[in-house]
């Protein structure tokens, strides 16, 4: 058998049709499909607008970007609790930084490098020192919190002296006119989905982004396997502070404050999000399409609360509820494969 | 011959309590010192109080923590039980003696739910009890609105505020709580059982042990403590609000880890906790009364957090050293 | 007889491990169970003490026939197991870890600690050891450990002890001390089975000594009718029944030196060559440092010292990386623990050490991985045939072939491979086997670890032997006349 005959052979493998049924994305693009289906019979006006597209997918933006930035620590393995805090961190800085008449670009830069020292701290703390990334990014939530609070005292820090584009353009829309329709797109909307699809298309082919899977699969065989594991570790931490770093650049941004309470719960928000999204604490596993198709579900399960006249202070409680609901169909799931 | 362990060969867990008390007590005589004030009755009150209902969910979760488990929902079932109790009392009218124990049993069977799930389930604890969390969490803001519930009558605001020989209610409780869990954890069979699950789950299996149940009851103990504090928290502060708690499960966490227990499980004992709540409660005071800006004091506390597991780490990893150099004289003699 | 089995046989998956065994035990005895890796032994250990049931066979103790299904069967008929693995936690105290679940309490419902202290204090003076009952376990030596476990055997009124490798990692000093204590509980009329691969001991100890070789009793005698050399020769038999590769006996130029390689605690100054064309066997018992040698000359553990020569260039080695830079690559002996990634399909597993080798720009093609995948799965045929299947769901032979793929993908100069077939269907070890010969052929330098002595006979050219950390001996085996027995001897002795 010649390979390429086996290629084809390949493409036809009986265990397909299983193959899509063990795959998470999947359910999860059909549950989504059918959000959409349910929310747009029951609501046909008010859901299929432009308007309220903008503000479901607006308001999933941030936890988005956390969501992936704890998809990629929980691929080796890790978890990365400090989220919300370094989020704060950053855009305290940023804020600070602006406020004290620094250019955009030296304060976005400064932001950048507060973020990385907080990841490049949990990456060493986890990898080399062998501390549980539960503790050390525990301690991390608590001390850059802690750093932002020091630093603004609590307080609300605005920049009005900052460009007029830095404190708009996360708000600011692009135009297109699509069949006679003006759609706006957000730039903060914009941002974050090309930034999506890009780490998407990175996390499935790029080399080092997919040895991040081997190691946390089997960081054992994976150091065997010649790969420089502990490296590798601390730059999934490296970049999960970098999400944060662009979701605290965009929040400060849309917002025009910098605050050392934003991002409170997140991380919680974000692992919720990673792990019905396919991620497992275990390692090995968890993908940016996924990721993406679970904060969505959340971010429609918010909107049809909206939508349908419900108390849209229920939405909190669905999050966990669909994490619980997930969880179980797993080891149901698990439990029938197994036999 | 095989000697006994000579007295030189301190354990691991008095250094860690005699260090820590002796920080505990430089910082208050420090203040004391330099800032005065300190050590006033109405001082110790207020350094109490501040930090006594994550003291009494950091006792469970030190039950949980040995066993190789983790709340992450205590603080959303606190929360819960200060709304349920209110509602219970101030909008359905049932009296006091009969909302207390209704709000009781309903923690309890979210802790039963909560080690059902982790037992059926088999998943890590931390993602059922985060679902928890958050459900519960959500479950407070939808069921009121987001807005706080008051109106209580005085013997129901006793449990908070009263007093027994000048100390507050929930700080006798959190004595009482621990000296009977203490007790219980060194020296009950039962609940020694947890030391044996967390060390090896499956040894543990081996010799016998109902490791289910013993889990599923170690999360009902949880939850019931978070329970108690949310109703003395409602009495306390006179209202019961759905953001009371927030993040407080993070903050019992540290106070088990800063204790000395091994976050693996295995380890742990509630002097421990105990000395851990009372340093966060003394670092906590100490920005208040130095007027240092006090949001440093978490901050601290991360850096505390990773110091006392490092400090449990490099211990353990001289004492493997120590395994080795036996075999390694082995090896040298062999020439 | 205080323990009297007869026939017992077991199979694994259609694969016997057992075949009709007989064993007894009498009151008051040391009985010495022996028997190379795989012969059986731990098997017949676990049902005898309730942790496995046997598909057929008679058990009586004490003169009752017995079926135990759980181990808690056993220890309560008065039958416990000193397991290599201890079971004891840590940080409770000695006594507890005695007394668990049968606690001595107060009338308060409480544990009386002063009452299980005394107790197990008592339970040491009988053994004759020194034993603080109020320590935590965690503080005690392996050896002192080993004897609590000893302790909480007698505190279940044990009538019948086994003893697996007790004496591994224990000093010289507390083997004396352990020894002590088995006369001591054989003077109490107690049967004490020792289970290890230290001959010397075994005579120093045993009354009776027992050889089990691939499943079957070669035989049971009395110690003083026999001699080490007479044991060796039951443990070994006659019988290679395996087909090996045929070997051309050409020896070609070094490929690897590996000089004064030390590991702390676990190996000491091991130094060996391998040329190409010749497979370099490396025998010794588990435990022997064989597999701790192997894995800090890549890089995997921390070293104290070893320099490295490929091709007569040196290397530096701090890493796997490095090694596999080099050019040497370790094949790990657990494929479950540390060689495969399980729940990945083939293909990822194959490419796993060589994902950047046909990118561009760092991004992976699908078809060369796939390519790559399909070529393994011809030249070692893997089945079933389809690069999609995951790792955890083939069977063991074909997972090894995997994870020979793996290293082989790196088309390294050394091939270092720790159990080439442990757990495989035969097939698949004649496969292996036969890729293996060919590979050294084409020039690799290839060494096999192995704790199976017909392979290690059957495959070498050369056979370097470890015992306790240090290599005992070189052996020429280039025309396959070398003798069980001397590979034998300088393991055990």
């Amino acid at each position: 058998m010649n390979a390429d005959a086996s290629v084809r052979h390949m493409a036809r493998a009986p265990e397909w049709t299983q193959r899509i049924g063990r795959s998470r994305e999947f359910w999860l693009l059909l549950i989504n499909a059918g959000a959409i289906i349910l929310l747009s019979a029951l609501r046909p006006d008010t859901f299929f607008s432009w308007l309220n597209f903008k503000a479901v997918l607006g308001l999933m933006s941030y936890d988005l970007l956390l969501a992936l930035a704890m998809t990629t620590v929980l691929i080796v393995r890790g978890l990365d609790l400090s989220v919300g805090s370094v989020l704060a961190l950053t855009s305290v800085v940023i804020a600070l930084l602006l406020q004290q008449g620094f250019p955009v670009f030296p304060s976005v830069a400064g932001g950048f490098v507060v973020a990385m020292l907080c990841g490049a701290l949990n990456g060493v703390f986890v990898a080399k020192l062998g501390i549980l990334p539960f503790l050390v990014t525990l301690a991390m939530l608590s001390a850059a919190r802690g750093v932002a609070t020091v630093l603004t005292t609590g307080q609300y820090i605005s920049f009005p002296a900052a460009p007029y584009w830095f404190s708009t353009f996360a708000r600011s829309e692009i135009g297109i006119t699509v069949a006679g329709g003006y759609y706006g797109i957000p730039y903060l909307l914009l941002i974050t989905l090309t930034v999506t699809v890009l780490y998407g298309i990175l996390l499935s082919r790029w080399v080092p982004l997919r040895q991040l899977f081997f190691v946390g699969e089997n960081p054992e065989a994976a150091k065997l396997a010649g790969l420089r594991v502990d490296r590798l570790i601390i730059s999934a931490y490296l970049i999960s502070a970098a999400f944060v770093f662009l979701a605290a650049v965009l929040m400060t941004s849309a917002n025009r404050i910098g605050y050392a309470n934003y991002g409170i719960t997140a991380e919680l928000r974000a692992l919720a999000a990673a792990v019905i999204g396919g991620a497992s604490l275990f390692g090995g596993s968890g993908s940016v399409l996924g990721t993406f198709l679970a904060v969505l579900l959340l971010a429609f399960i918010g909107n049809g609360f909206v939508l349908l006249g419900g108390d849209p202070n229920w939405q909190q409680a669905t999050f966990g509820a669909v994490l619980i609901l997930a969880v179980a169909l797993d080891a149901i799931r698990t439990r029938r494969e197994r036999g | 011959m095989f000697k006994r362990p000579n007295s030189k060969n301190v354990s691991v867990s008095t250094i860690q309590y005699l260090g820590l008390s002796t920080i505990i007590l430089a910082i208050l005589f420090g203040c004391q010192i330099v800032f005065g004030n300190v050590l006033t009755e109405a001082n110790m009150r207020v350094m109490a109080m501040n930090m006594v209902f994550e003291g009494i969910m950091a006792l469970g979760m030190t039950y949980v923590i040995i066993m190789g488990g983790i709340d992450l929902s205590v603080a959303s079932v606190f929360a819960f039980a200060e709304i349920l109790v209110a509602k219970l009392m101030v909008q359905a009218g049932l009296p006091m003696g009969l909302a207390i124990p209704v709000t009781l049993l309903v923690c309890a069977t979210i802790g039963a739910a909560n080690g059902a799930m982790v037992v059926a389930f088999r998943v890590h604890p931390l993602i059922i009890t985060l679902g928890m969390l958050l459900t519960l969490r959500g479950v407070n803001l939808a069921i009121t609105d987001g807005r706080s519930v008051s109106g209580f009558s005085d013997s129901f605001i006793w449990l908070g505020q009263g007093r027994i020989f000048g100390v507050p209610f929930p700080i006798l409780f959190f004595v009482a709580a621990a000296v009977v869990l203490g007790v219980l954890l060194a020296h009950q069979r039962y609940f020694r059982q947890l030391y044996f699950i967390g060390g090896s789950e499956r040894a543990a299996r081996f010799s016998g042990v109902n490791v289910e149940r013993v889990k599923i009851s170690t999360y009902v103990l949880s939850s019931f403590l978070a329970g108690c504090a949310g109703i003395m928290a409602a009495a306390a502060f006179g209202a019961a609000h759905w953001g009371h708690g927030n993040l407080a499960e993070l903050r019992a966490i540290a106070a088990v880890a800063i204790g000395g227990a091994d976050i693996m499980g295995g380890s742990g004992t509630i002097f421990g906790t105990v000395l851990g709540v009372i340093f966060l409660a003394v670092v906590h005071n100490a920005f208040v009364v130095s007027a240092v800006n006090p949001f440093w004091y978490d901050v601290v506390n991360g850096v505390m957090l990773l110091l006392a597991v490092l400090v449990s780490r490099l211990i353990a990893q001289s004492n493997t050293k120590k395994l080795l150099s036996i075999k390694q004289s082995k090896l040298e003699s062999s020439f | 007889m205080l323990l009297k089995a007869t026939n017992i046989t077991k199979a694994f998956h259609g694969n016997v491990v057992l075949h009709g065994v007989d064993f007894d035990v009498r009151p008051g005895e040391v009985h010495a169970l022996i028997g190379e890796n795989g012969a059986g032994k731990s098997t017949l250990v676990n049902i005898l003490s309730g942790n496995l049931v046997a598909d057929a066979g008679e058990v009586s103790f004490d003169g009752k026939r017995v079926a135990f299904t759980h181990p808690l069967d056993a220890m309560q008929a008065g039958i416990s197991v000193v397991h290599q693995e201890l079971s004891l936690v840590p940080n409770a105290t000695v006594a507890e870890n005695i007394y668990l679940r049968r606690e001595i309490r107060t009338a308060s419902g409480l544990n009386d600690w002063s009452a299980m202290f005394e107790a197990a204090s008592g339970i040491f003076d009988r053994m004759g050891v020194d034993i603080d009952p109020r320590a935590l376990v965690g503080s005690l030596s392996i050896g002192m450990q080993q004897l609590v476990e000893v302790a909480k055997a007698i505190a279940l009124n044990a009538r019948l002890i086994f003893m697996d490798e007790p004496t591994s990692s224990l000093s010289e000093k507390e083997i004396r001390e352990l020894f002590a204590v088995v006369r001591e509980l054989r003077q109490q009329g107690m049967g004490v089975v020792f289970i290890s691969h230290k001959l010397s001991e075994l005579f120093e100890i045993s009354d009776r000594i027992t050889v089990l070789r691939d499943g079957r009793l070669v035989g049971t005698r009395d110690i003083s009718d026999v001699s080490t050399d007479d044991v060796i020769a039951m443990m070994v038999g006659r019988s290679l029944d395996e087909l090996y590769p045929v070997r051309s006996g050409h020896r070609g130029e070094r490929v690897l030196k590996c000089t004064g390689l030390s590991r702390f605690g676990a190996v000491r100054d091991v130094t060996f060559e391998v040329h190409a064309g010749e497979i370099l066997g490396v025998a010794g018992l588990i435990g022997s440092g064989r597999t701790e040698a192997m894995r800090a000359l890549v890089g995997a553990d921390p070293r104290l010292s070893g320099q490295f020569e490929i091709d007569g260039r040196t290397v530096e080695i701090s890493s796997p990386a490095d090694a596999l830079d080099a050019g040497i690559v370790y094949v790990s002996e657990d494929r479950k623990q540390s060689g495969l990634f399980l729940s990945f399909d083939v293909a990822q597993n194959v490419s796993a050490s060589v994902l950047g080798a046909e990118a561009t720009f760092g991004f992976l093609g699908k078809k060369p991985i796939l390519r790559r995948a399909l070529d393994f799965i011809d030249r070692m045929d893997i089945r079933p045939r389809s690069a999609a299947s995951r790792a955890i769901d083939l069977s063991g032979g074909n997972q090894q072939k995997v994870l020979l793929s793996k290293a082989l993908a790196t088309e390294p100069r050394v091939l270092i491979v720790d159990e080439p077939t442990r757990g495989v269907d035969i097939g698949a070890k004649a496969l292996i086997h036969r890729r293996l010969r060919e590979l050294a052929e084409a020039g690799i330098g290839v060494v096999i670890v192995s704790s199976e002595m017909p392979e290690v006979l059957g495959m070498a050219d050369r056979v370097i032997v470890f015992r306790d950390g240090l290599v005992t001996a070189n052996l020429d085996n280039h025309d396959g006349s070398l003798s069980a027995e001397r590979v034998l001897k300088a393991a055990v002795q």
